[in-house]
Protein backbone atom coordinates (compact mmCIF):
# COMPACT_ATOMS: atom_id res chain seq x y z
CA UNK A 1 0.00 0.00 0.00
CA UNK A 2 1.34 3.40 -1.02
CA UNK A 3 1.72 6.22 1.21
CA UNK A 4 -0.86 8.06 -1.01
CA UNK A 5 -3.05 5.10 -0.71
CA UNK A 6 -2.60 5.18 3.29
CA UNK A 7 -3.65 8.84 3.03
CA UNK A 8 -6.71 8.19 1.07
CA UNK A 9 -7.97 5.25 3.21
CA UNK A 10 -7.71 7.62 6.18
CA UNK A 11 -9.64 9.94 4.72
CA UNK A 12 -12.50 8.11 3.82
CA UNK A 13 -12.71 6.72 6.92
CA UNK A 14 -13.05 10.27 8.84
CA UNK A 15 -15.76 11.60 6.15
CA UNK A 16 -17.83 7.89 7.20
CA UNK A 17 -17.53 8.30 10.49
CA UNK A 18 -18.17 12.16 10.11
CA UNK A 19 -20.96 11.49 8.36
CA UNK A 20 -22.61 9.18 10.11
CA UNK A 21 -23.04 11.59 12.93
CA UNK A 22 -23.91 13.92 10.37
CA UNK A 23 -27.63 13.89 12.31
CA UNK A 24 -26.46 14.53 15.27
CA UNK A 25 -24.38 17.36 14.18
CA UNK A 26 -27.11 19.01 12.61
CA UNK A 27 -30.58 18.47 13.54
CA UNK A 28 -33.62 18.46 11.53
CA UNK A 29 -34.38 21.32 9.04
CA UNK A 30 -37.16 22.42 11.58
CA UNK A 31 -34.75 22.22 14.37
CA UNK A 32 -32.14 24.49 12.71
CA UNK A 33 -34.32 27.21 11.92
CA UNK A 34 -35.08 27.10 15.38
CA UNK A 35 -31.92 27.24 16.47
CA UNK A 36 -31.43 30.20 13.80
CA UNK A 37 -34.24 32.28 14.95
CA UNK A 38 -33.21 31.85 18.35
CA UNK A 39 -30.10 33.42 18.13
CA UNK A 40 -31.36 36.37 16.29
CA UNK A 41 -33.44 36.64 19.43
CA UNK A 42 -30.78 36.91 21.54
CA UNK A 43 -28.95 38.96 19.13
CA UNK A 44 -32.04 41.33 19.43
CA UNK A 45 -31.64 41.48 23.44
CA UNK A 46 -27.91 42.24 23.37
CA UNK A 47 -28.34 44.19 20.53
CA UNK A 48 -30.86 46.46 23.62
CA UNK A 49 -28.43 45.68 25.91
CA UNK A 50 -25.70 47.28 24.09
CA UNK A 51 -28.22 50.21 22.80
CA UNK A 52 -29.40 51.46 26.21
CA UNK A 53 -25.32 51.87 27.06
CA UNK A 54 -25.13 54.34 24.03
CA UNK A 55 -23.74 51.92 21.09
CA UNK A 56 -23.10 53.45 17.67
CA UNK A 57 -26.63 53.08 15.80
CA UNK A 58 -25.54 52.53 12.56
CA UNK A 59 -23.32 49.61 14.07
CA UNK A 60 -26.73 48.51 15.62
CA UNK A 61 -28.89 49.16 12.53
CA UNK A 62 -26.44 46.86 10.56
CA UNK A 63 -27.12 43.55 13.11
CA UNK A 64 -30.48 44.10 13.25
CA UNK A 65 -30.90 44.18 9.93
CA UNK A 66 -28.50 41.13 9.32
CA UNK A 67 -31.04 39.33 11.99
CA UNK A 68 -34.34 40.52 10.18
CA UNK A 69 -32.97 39.19 7.21
CA UNK A 70 -32.16 35.48 8.43
CA UNK A 71 -35.59 35.42 10.58
CA UNK A 72 -37.36 36.57 6.76
CA UNK A 73 -35.44 33.78 5.24
CA UNK A 74 -36.37 31.35 8.44
CA UNK A 75 -40.37 32.15 7.90
CA UNK A 76 -39.72 31.73 4.06
CA UNK A 77 -38.40 28.61 4.77
CA UNK A 78 -41.01 27.47 7.21
CA UNK A 79 -43.57 27.97 4.92
CA UNK A 80 -41.81 25.86 2.42
CA UNK A 81 -41.61 23.07 4.95
CA UNK A 82 -44.10 20.14 5.28
CA UNK A 83 -45.92 19.35 8.44
CA UNK A 84 -47.25 21.18 10.92
CA UNK A 85 -44.91 24.20 11.87
CA UNK A 86 -47.58 26.78 13.65
CA UNK A 87 -45.72 26.77 16.81
CA UNK A 88 -42.56 27.64 15.57
CA UNK A 89 -43.74 29.96 12.93
CA UNK A 90 -45.38 32.28 15.71
CA UNK A 91 -42.37 32.53 17.56
CA UNK A 92 -40.69 33.07 14.32
CA UNK A 93 -43.06 36.34 13.79
CA UNK A 94 -42.72 37.16 17.45
CA UNK A 95 -39.29 37.59 17.00
CA UNK A 96 -39.69 39.52 13.51
CA UNK A 97 -41.62 41.71 15.48
CA UNK A 98 -39.29 42.24 18.29
CA UNK A 99 -36.28 42.57 15.90
CA UNK A 100 -38.52 45.46 13.44
CA UNK A 101 -39.56 47.02 16.73
CA UNK A 102 -36.03 47.11 18.37
CA UNK A 103 -34.84 48.64 15.10
CA UNK A 104 -37.46 51.31 15.02
CA UNK A 105 -36.45 52.17 18.63
CA UNK A 106 -32.89 52.38 18.26
CA UNK A 107 -33.54 54.48 15.37
CA UNK A 108 -35.16 57.19 17.44
CA UNK A 109 -33.37 56.68 20.78
CA UNK A 110 -36.45 55.46 22.52
CA UNK A 111 -35.74 54.05 25.50
CA UNK A 112 -38.40 52.76 26.78
CA UNK A 113 -39.40 50.93 23.54
CA UNK A 114 -35.71 50.15 23.85
CA UNK A 115 -36.30 48.11 26.98
CA UNK A 116 -39.49 46.66 25.54
CA UNK A 117 -38.94 45.56 22.49
CA UNK A 118 -35.53 43.69 24.53
CA UNK A 119 -38.04 42.05 26.84
CA UNK A 120 -39.65 41.24 23.51
CA UNK A 121 -37.20 39.05 22.26
CA UNK A 122 -36.12 37.77 25.28
CA UNK A 123 -39.85 36.69 25.87
CA UNK A 124 -39.73 34.77 21.89
CA UNK A 125 -35.88 33.37 22.73
CA UNK A 126 -37.65 31.52 25.52
CA UNK A 127 -40.65 30.37 23.75
CA UNK A 128 -38.07 29.05 20.91
CA UNK A 129 -36.05 27.11 23.98
CA UNK A 130 -39.16 25.91 25.26
CA UNK A 131 -40.58 24.65 21.81
CA UNK A 132 -37.16 22.58 21.27
CA UNK A 133 -37.28 21.35 24.59
CA UNK A 134 -40.70 19.66 23.99
CA UNK A 135 -39.04 17.69 20.86
CA UNK B 1 18.56 51.56 23.86
CA UNK B 2 17.58 51.95 19.84
CA UNK B 3 17.72 48.26 19.63
CA UNK B 4 15.12 47.85 23.01
CA UNK B 5 13.46 50.15 21.20
CA UNK B 6 13.53 48.41 18.06
CA UNK B 7 12.36 45.18 20.00
CA UNK B 8 9.62 46.61 21.77
CA UNK B 9 8.37 48.12 18.69
CA UNK B 10 8.53 44.70 16.86
CA UNK B 11 7.27 42.79 20.07
CA UNK B 12 4.08 45.12 19.85
CA UNK B 13 4.07 44.76 16.28
CA UNK B 14 3.63 41.56 16.23
CA UNK B 15 1.05 41.08 18.77
CA UNK B 16 -1.31 43.55 16.93
CA UNK B 17 -0.34 42.23 13.71
CA UNK B 18 -1.59 38.59 14.93
CA UNK B 19 -5.01 38.70 14.94
CA UNK B 20 -7.07 38.88 11.46
CA UNK B 21 -10.31 38.08 10.17
CA UNK B 22 -9.67 34.22 10.65
CA UNK B 23 -8.95 34.59 14.00
CA UNK B 24 -11.42 37.09 14.94
CA UNK B 25 -14.47 34.40 13.29
CA UNK B 26 -13.18 31.64 14.76
CA UNK B 27 -12.62 32.50 18.19
CA UNK B 28 -15.57 34.29 18.45
CA UNK B 29 -17.62 31.55 17.04
CA UNK B 30 -15.78 28.79 19.12
CA UNK B 31 -15.66 31.27 22.43
CA UNK B 32 -20.31 31.36 21.69
CA UNK B 33 -20.52 27.68 21.64
CA UNK B 34 -17.61 26.40 23.78
CA UNK B 35 -16.69 28.98 25.76
CA UNK B 36 -12.63 28.92 26.50
CA UNK B 37 -12.89 24.95 26.00
CA UNK B 38 -10.80 25.05 22.81
CA UNK B 39 -8.07 27.10 24.61
CA UNK B 40 -5.73 24.02 24.14
CA UNK B 41 -6.23 24.01 20.34
CA UNK B 42 -5.50 27.62 20.50
CA UNK B 43 -2.69 27.26 22.79
CA UNK B 44 -1.26 24.10 20.38
CA UNK B 45 -1.43 26.91 17.73
CA UNK B 46 0.47 29.40 19.02
CA UNK B 47 3.09 27.06 19.80
CA UNK B 48 3.69 25.81 16.54
CA UNK B 49 3.41 29.21 14.44
CA UNK B 50 5.92 30.30 16.93
CA UNK B 51 8.09 27.55 16.01
CA UNK B 52 7.60 27.44 12.68
CA UNK B 53 8.50 31.26 12.22
CA UNK B 54 11.65 31.18 14.11
CA UNK B 55 12.65 28.83 12.12
CA UNK B 56 11.58 30.71 9.11
CA UNK B 57 13.50 33.68 10.69
CA UNK B 58 16.64 31.54 10.93
CA UNK B 59 16.60 30.71 7.66
CA UNK B 60 16.43 34.13 6.54
CA UNK B 61 18.57 35.46 9.15
CA UNK B 62 21.19 33.02 8.35
CA UNK B 63 21.02 32.03 4.20
CA UNK B 64 20.22 35.34 2.93
CA UNK B 65 17.17 34.13 0.94
CA UNK B 66 13.13 33.44 1.86
CA UNK B 67 11.91 30.13 2.27
CA UNK B 68 10.31 29.60 -0.54
CA UNK B 69 13.27 30.35 -2.73
CA UNK B 70 14.98 27.70 -1.08
CA UNK B 71 12.30 25.63 -0.84
CA UNK B 72 11.65 25.43 -4.90
CA UNK B 73 15.40 24.59 -4.87
CA UNK B 74 15.56 21.99 -2.11
CA UNK B 75 12.63 20.01 -3.35
CA UNK B 76 12.66 21.02 -7.06
CA UNK B 77 10.14 22.63 -9.52
CA UNK B 78 7.21 19.99 -9.57
CA UNK B 79 6.84 19.48 -5.80
CA UNK B 80 7.29 23.38 -4.99
CA UNK B 81 4.65 24.07 -7.59
CA UNK B 82 2.12 21.90 -5.56
CA UNK B 83 3.38 23.86 -2.85
CA UNK B 84 2.55 27.18 -4.68
CA UNK B 85 -0.64 26.01 -5.96
CA UNK B 86 -2.12 25.10 -2.64
CA UNK B 87 -0.50 27.62 -0.39
CA UNK B 88 -1.62 30.81 -2.79
CA UNK B 89 -5.59 29.26 -3.31
CA UNK B 90 -5.52 29.60 0.70
CA UNK B 91 -3.62 32.69 0.51
CA UNK B 92 -5.87 34.33 -2.15
CA UNK B 93 -8.71 33.45 -0.25
CA UNK B 94 -7.85 34.91 3.15
CA UNK B 95 -7.34 37.67 1.10
CA UNK B 96 -10.81 38.09 -0.36
CA UNK B 97 -11.86 37.39 3.59
CA UNK B 98 -10.00 40.39 4.81
CA UNK B 99 -11.25 42.65 1.88
CA UNK B 100 -14.50 41.56 2.64
CA UNK B 101 -14.00 41.59 6.69
CA UNK B 102 -12.78 45.86 6.03
CA UNK B 103 -16.02 46.30 3.87
CA UNK B 104 -18.65 44.95 7.10
CA UNK B 105 -16.35 46.77 9.36
CA UNK B 106 -16.89 50.31 7.11
CA UNK B 107 -20.41 48.63 6.51
CA UNK B 108 -20.93 48.84 10.60
CA UNK B 109 -19.35 52.28 11.09
CA UNK B 110 -21.02 54.02 8.27
CA UNK B 111 -24.76 51.62 7.90
CA UNK B 112 -23.68 51.59 4.04
CA UNK B 113 -24.44 47.92 2.72
CA UNK B 114 -20.56 46.51 2.64
CA UNK B 115 -20.75 45.70 -1.07
CA UNK B 116 -20.17 49.11 -1.94
CA UNK B 117 -16.88 49.32 0.02
CA UNK B 118 -15.42 46.23 -1.54
CA UNK B 119 -13.52 48.26 -4.35
CA UNK B 120 -12.73 50.86 -2.06
CA UNK B 121 -11.19 48.80 0.32
CA UNK B 122 -9.33 46.86 -2.56
CA UNK B 123 -8.19 50.28 -4.24
CA UNK B 124 -7.40 51.77 -1.05
CA UNK B 125 -5.00 48.93 0.27
CA UNK B 126 -3.19 48.73 -3.13
CA UNK B 127 -2.77 52.83 -2.77
CA UNK B 128 -1.01 52.01 0.44
CA UNK B 129 1.01 49.44 -0.44
CA UNK B 130 2.13 51.18 -3.54
CA UNK B 131 3.17 54.53 -1.80
CA UNK B 132 3.69 53.73 2.18
CA UNK B 133 6.77 52.23 3.43
CA UNK B 134 6.99 48.95 4.18
CA UNK B 135 7.89 49.09 8.19
CA UNK B 136 5.70 52.37 8.23
CA UNK B 137 2.57 50.37 7.47
CA UNK B 138 3.51 47.19 9.56
CA UNK B 139 3.89 49.09 12.92
CA UNK B 140 0.65 51.55 12.24
CA UNK B 141 -1.66 48.47 11.15
CA UNK B 142 -0.09 46.42 14.01
CA UNK B 143 -0.26 48.62 16.57
CA UNK B 144 -3.49 49.96 15.82
CA UNK B 145 -4.29 46.01 15.83
CA UNK B 146 -3.82 46.29 19.74
CA UNK B 147 -7.48 48.05 20.24
CA UNK B 148 -8.70 44.29 20.17
CA UNK B 149 -7.80 44.37 23.85
CA UNK B 150 -10.87 45.95 24.37
CA UNK B 151 -12.91 42.55 24.64
CA UNK B 152 -10.32 41.55 27.11
CA UNK B 153 -11.17 44.59 29.22
CA UNK B 154 -14.54 44.05 28.17
CA UNK B 155 -14.50 40.48 30.17
CA UNK B 156 -12.65 41.93 33.10
CA UNK B 157 -15.53 44.81 32.91
CA UNK B 158 -18.71 42.21 32.83
CA UNK B 159 -17.25 40.57 35.73
CA UNK B 160 -17.69 36.80 34.55
CA UNK B 161 -18.13 33.90 36.67
CA UNK B 162 -14.33 33.74 36.95
CA UNK B 163 -14.46 29.33 38.13
CA UNK B 164 -16.88 28.92 34.98
CA UNK B 165 -14.30 30.54 32.33
CA UNK B 166 -11.16 29.14 34.00
CA UNK B 167 -13.16 25.26 34.20
CA UNK B 168 -14.02 25.90 30.17
CA UNK B 169 -10.36 26.76 29.86
CA UNK B 170 -9.03 23.71 31.43
CA UNK B 171 -11.95 20.99 29.78
CA UNK B 172 -9.98 19.01 27.04
CA UNK B 173 -13.36 17.15 25.37
CA UNK B 174 -16.88 18.17 23.97
CA UNK B 175 -19.77 18.46 26.40
CA UNK B 176 -21.70 15.37 26.86
CA UNK B 177 -24.74 17.43 24.83
CA UNK B 178 -22.07 18.43 21.60
CA UNK B 179 -21.86 16.33 18.76
CA UNK B 180 -17.93 15.06 18.78
CA UNK B 181 -17.36 16.24 14.94
CA UNK B 182 -18.53 19.61 15.37
CA UNK B 183 -15.97 19.89 18.30
CA UNK B 184 -13.01 18.48 16.21
CA UNK B 185 -14.20 20.79 12.96
CA UNK B 186 -14.08 23.63 15.34
CA UNK B 187 -10.38 22.41 16.39
CA UNK B 188 -9.55 22.53 13.06
CA UNK B 189 -10.50 25.74 11.76
CA UNK B 190 -9.09 27.35 15.12
CA UNK B 191 -5.64 25.41 14.45
CA UNK B 192 -5.58 27.05 10.93
CA UNK B 193 -6.63 30.46 12.10
CA UNK B 194 -3.83 30.19 14.44
CA UNK B 195 -1.18 28.97 11.88
CA UNK B 196 -2.31 30.54 8.54
CA UNK B 197 0.16 29.93 5.71
CA UNK B 198 0.46 33.53 4.81
CA UNK B 199 2.30 33.97 8.05
CA UNK B 200 5.25 32.35 7.57
CA UNK B 201 5.59 33.54 4.06
CA UNK B 202 5.38 36.79 5.13
CA UNK B 203 7.08 36.84 7.37
CA UNK B 204 10.35 35.25 5.84
CA UNK B 205 9.76 37.41 2.98
CA UNK B 206 9.37 40.47 5.10
CA UNK B 207 12.81 39.70 7.12
CA UNK B 208 14.28 39.50 3.72
CA UNK B 209 12.95 42.65 2.53
CA UNK B 210 14.69 44.01 5.58
CA UNK B 211 18.42 42.67 5.01
CA UNK B 212 17.85 40.64 8.47
CA UNK B 213 21.47 38.25 9.33
CA UNK B 214 22.65 36.60 11.79
CA UNK B 215 23.23 39.27 14.58
CA UNK B 216 19.37 40.01 14.19
CA UNK B 217 18.59 36.50 15.17
CA UNK B 218 18.12 37.54 18.76
CA UNK B 219 15.85 40.16 17.70
CA UNK B 220 13.61 38.24 15.51
CA UNK B 221 13.10 35.38 18.12
CA UNK B 222 11.85 37.76 20.21
CA UNK B 223 9.54 39.16 18.15
CA UNK B 224 8.07 35.74 17.35
CA UNK B 225 8.67 34.30 21.07
CA UNK B 226 6.65 37.11 22.76
CA UNK B 227 4.89 38.93 20.10
CA UNK B 228 2.70 35.72 18.84
CA UNK B 229 1.96 34.22 22.24
CA UNK B 230 1.24 37.81 23.03
CA UNK B 231 -1.44 37.93 20.06
CA UNK B 232 -2.72 34.98 21.22
CA UNK B 233 -3.82 36.30 24.51
CA UNK B 234 -5.94 39.22 21.95
CA UNK B 235 -7.86 36.22 20.40
CA UNK B 236 -8.07 34.83 23.95
CA UNK B 237 -10.08 37.96 24.70
CA UNK B 238 -12.59 37.34 21.59
CA UNK B 239 -13.29 34.13 22.15
CA UNK B 240 -13.89 34.96 26.15
CA UNK B 241 -16.05 37.86 25.28
CA UNK B 242 -18.07 35.97 23.43
CA UNK B 243 -17.96 33.11 26.26
CA UNK B 244 -19.34 35.92 29.23
CA UNK B 245 -22.10 37.29 26.66
CA UNK B 246 -23.44 35.13 23.74
CA UNK B 247 -22.55 31.44 25.15
CA UNK B 248 -24.62 32.27 28.45
CA UNK B 249 -27.50 32.88 25.87
CA UNK B 250 -27.15 29.93 23.67
CA UNK B 251 -26.57 31.74 20.42
CA UNK B 252 -24.41 31.45 17.72
CA UNK B 253 -21.69 34.02 16.77
CA UNK B 254 -22.29 34.35 12.76
CA UNK B 255 -21.88 38.11 11.77
CA UNK B 256 -18.83 40.69 12.71
CA UNK B 257 -21.76 42.53 14.10
CA UNK B 258 -22.51 40.18 16.71
CA UNK B 259 -18.52 40.05 17.52
CA UNK B 260 -18.75 43.60 18.29
CA UNK B 261 -21.82 42.96 20.29
CA UNK B 262 -20.09 42.54 24.07
CA UNK B 263 -17.97 45.53 23.19
CA UNK B 264 -20.93 47.81 23.06
CA UNK B 265 -22.68 46.27 26.36
CA UNK B 266 -19.46 46.35 28.19
CA UNK B 267 -18.25 50.07 27.30
CA UNK B 268 -21.14 51.85 24.87
CA UNK B 269 -20.25 54.02 22.11
CA UNK B 270 -16.14 54.25 23.07
CA UNK B 271 -16.20 50.31 23.01
CA UNK B 272 -17.86 49.71 20.01
CA UNK B 273 -15.45 52.35 18.15
CA UNK B 274 -12.66 50.89 19.52
CA UNK B 275 -13.34 47.31 18.95
CA UNK B 276 -14.19 48.32 14.94
CA UNK B 277 -10.96 49.99 14.72
CA UNK B 278 -9.02 47.39 16.09
CA UNK B 279 -10.71 44.80 13.50
CA UNK B 280 -10.08 47.38 10.83
CA UNK B 281 -6.07 47.52 11.35
CA UNK B 282 -5.69 44.31 12.22
CA UNK B 283 -7.83 43.14 8.88
CA UNK B 284 -6.03 45.96 6.90
CA UNK B 285 -2.95 44.87 8.20
CA UNK B 286 -3.47 41.26 7.31
CA UNK B 287 -4.76 42.59 4.18
CA UNK B 288 -1.43 43.71 2.86
CA UNK B 289 0.21 40.26 4.57
CA UNK B 290 -1.31 38.29 2.15
CA UNK B 291 -1.78 40.31 -1.24
CA UNK B 292 2.45 40.92 -0.25
CA UNK B 293 2.47 36.91 0.41
CA UNK B 294 0.80 36.46 -2.92
CA UNK B 295 3.19 38.56 -4.73
CA UNK B 296 6.14 36.97 -2.73
CA UNK B 297 5.27 33.04 -3.55
CA UNK B 298 4.67 33.93 -7.36
CA UNK B 299 7.77 36.02 -7.42
CA UNK B 300 9.90 33.45 -5.57
CA UNK B 301 8.52 30.65 -7.22
CA UNK B 302 9.37 32.13 -10.77
CA UNK B 303 12.51 33.65 -9.92
CA UNK B 304 11.45 37.21 -10.68
CA UNK B 305 12.67 40.38 -9.28
CA UNK B 306 10.78 41.00 -6.00
CA UNK B 307 10.17 42.86 -2.63
CA UNK B 308 8.39 46.20 -1.86
CA UNK B 309 11.42 48.26 -1.63
CA UNK B 310 11.79 47.05 -5.63
CA UNK B 311 11.57 49.76 -8.12
CA UNK B 312 8.14 48.89 -10.28
CA UNK B 313 10.17 49.29 -13.09
CA UNK B 314 12.80 46.67 -11.49
CA UNK B 315 10.05 44.08 -9.82
CA UNK B 316 7.42 44.75 -12.48
CA UNK B 317 5.88 41.04 -12.43
CA UNK B 318 6.38 41.26 -8.17
CA UNK B 319 4.06 44.54 -8.38
CA UNK B 320 2.05 43.58 -10.92
CA UNK B 321 1.12 40.29 -9.26
CA UNK B 322 0.24 42.32 -6.19
CA UNK B 323 -2.08 43.97 -8.06
CA UNK B 324 -3.54 41.47 -9.79
CA UNK B 325 -4.40 39.34 -6.61
CA UNK B 326 -5.87 41.98 -5.11
CA UNK B 327 -8.28 42.87 -8.12
CA UNK B 328 -8.96 38.84 -7.98
CA UNK B 329 -9.81 38.76 -4.39
CA UNK B 330 -12.45 42.28 -4.75
CA UNK B 331 -13.94 40.09 -7.41
CA UNK B 332 -14.19 37.17 -5.31
CA UNK B 333 -15.93 39.48 -2.36
CA UNK B 334 -18.03 41.82 -4.98
CA UNK B 335 -20.49 38.43 -6.15
CA UNK B 336 -21.67 39.27 -2.36
CA UNK B 337 -20.72 36.73 -1.25
CA UNK B 338 -20.65 36.49 2.65
CA UNK B 339 -17.48 38.30 4.08
CA UNK B 340 -17.72 35.09 7.17
CA UNK B 341 -18.20 32.71 4.89
CA UNK B 342 -15.41 33.33 2.92
CA UNK B 343 -13.70 33.15 5.91
CA UNK B 344 -14.82 29.91 7.23
CA UNK B 345 -13.59 28.47 3.27
CA UNK B 346 -10.34 30.16 3.72
CA UNK B 347 -9.74 28.35 7.13
CA UNK B 348 -10.66 25.32 5.98
CA UNK B 349 -8.39 25.76 2.67
CA UNK B 350 -5.66 26.84 4.87
CA UNK B 351 -5.95 23.46 7.08
CA UNK B 352 -5.51 21.61 3.71
CA UNK B 353 -2.47 23.33 2.64
CA UNK B 354 -0.38 23.39 6.70
CA UNK B 355 1.58 20.27 5.11
CA UNK B 356 2.69 22.19 1.98
CA UNK B 357 4.03 25.43 3.96
CA UNK B 358 5.44 23.83 7.81
CA UNK B 359 6.89 19.92 5.81
CA UNK B 360 9.31 22.26 3.88
CA UNK B 361 10.44 24.15 6.06
CA UNK B 362 11.00 21.61 9.08
CA UNK B 363 13.13 20.62 5.87
CA UNK B 364 15.02 23.29 5.48
CA UNK B 365 15.80 23.93 8.92
CA UNK B 366 17.42 20.89 9.07
CA UNK B 367 19.75 21.65 6.13
CA UNK B 368 23.22 21.98 7.16
CA UNK B 369 23.84 23.53 3.46
CA UNK B 370 21.71 26.10 4.61
CA UNK B 371 21.87 26.81 7.83
CA UNK B 372 25.39 25.25 8.75
CA UNK B 373 25.53 25.36 12.72
CA UNK B 374 22.63 27.29 13.11
CA UNK B 375 20.23 24.24 12.19
CA UNK B 376 17.41 22.71 14.61
CA UNK B 377 18.58 21.53 17.97
CA UNK B 378 16.73 18.69 19.37
CA UNK B 379 14.36 20.59 21.35
CA UNK B 380 13.21 22.59 18.21
CA UNK B 381 12.60 19.63 15.85
CA UNK B 382 10.65 17.68 18.85
CA UNK B 383 8.20 21.09 18.81
CA UNK B 384 8.50 20.78 14.59
CA UNK B 385 7.44 17.24 15.03
CA UNK B 386 4.99 17.39 17.30
CA UNK B 387 3.31 20.11 15.52
CA UNK B 388 3.69 18.41 12.05
CA UNK B 389 1.78 15.45 12.89
CA UNK B 390 -0.80 17.93 14.32
CA UNK B 391 -0.72 19.47 10.49
CA UNK B 392 -1.12 16.60 9.08
CA UNK B 393 -4.14 15.48 10.90
CA UNK B 394 -5.91 18.44 10.74
CA UNK B 395 -4.80 18.58 6.69
CA UNK B 396 -6.57 15.31 6.19
CA UNK B 397 -9.68 16.21 8.38
CA UNK B 398 -10.64 19.18 7.56
CA UNK B 399 -12.56 18.51 4.34
CA UNK B 400 -14.51 16.02 6.17
CA UNK B 401 -15.60 17.72 8.71
CA UNK B 402 -16.45 20.59 6.61
CA UNK B 403 -18.80 18.34 4.78
CA UNK B 404 -19.82 16.30 7.60
CA UNK B 405 -21.16 19.02 9.94
CA UNK B 406 -22.38 21.36 7.17
CA UNK B 407 -19.30 23.56 8.30
CA UNK B 408 -19.76 23.34 12.30
CA UNK B 409 -23.94 23.80 11.80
Amino acid sequence: MTVLTRVAAVALTLLLAACASLAASTGSTAEQVAADVHTQAQTAYLTSEAALNGSPKSALRVVLEESERHVTDALTELEQLQGDHTELTSLAEDTLRAVRDLKTAVADDDRAAIETAGAAATAAADGLEAWSALL
Amino acid sequence: MKRILMLTLGVLTAIGGFVDIGDIVANATIGARYGLGLLWVLTLGVIGICAFAEMSGRIVAVSGRPVFDLIRERLGPRVALVNLAGSFLATLLTLAAQIGGVAVVIQLASGIPHVVWVIPAGLALWLVIWFVKFQRIEQVLGLSGLAVGVFGAAIWWLDPDWGALAGQALSLGPAPDEPVPTYFYYAVTLFAATMTPYEVFFFSSGGAEEHWSRKDLGIQRANVLLGFPLGGVLSVGIAGAAAVTLLPLGMDAETLGQVLLPAGIAFGLAGMAVAMFGFFACMTGAAFETSMSCGYALAQFFGWAWGKRERPKRAARFHMSVAVVIVAAIAIVQTGVDPVMVTEVSLVASAVALPLTYLPILMVANDRVYLGRHVNGRFGNAVGTVIMVVVVVAAIAAVPLMIATGMGA
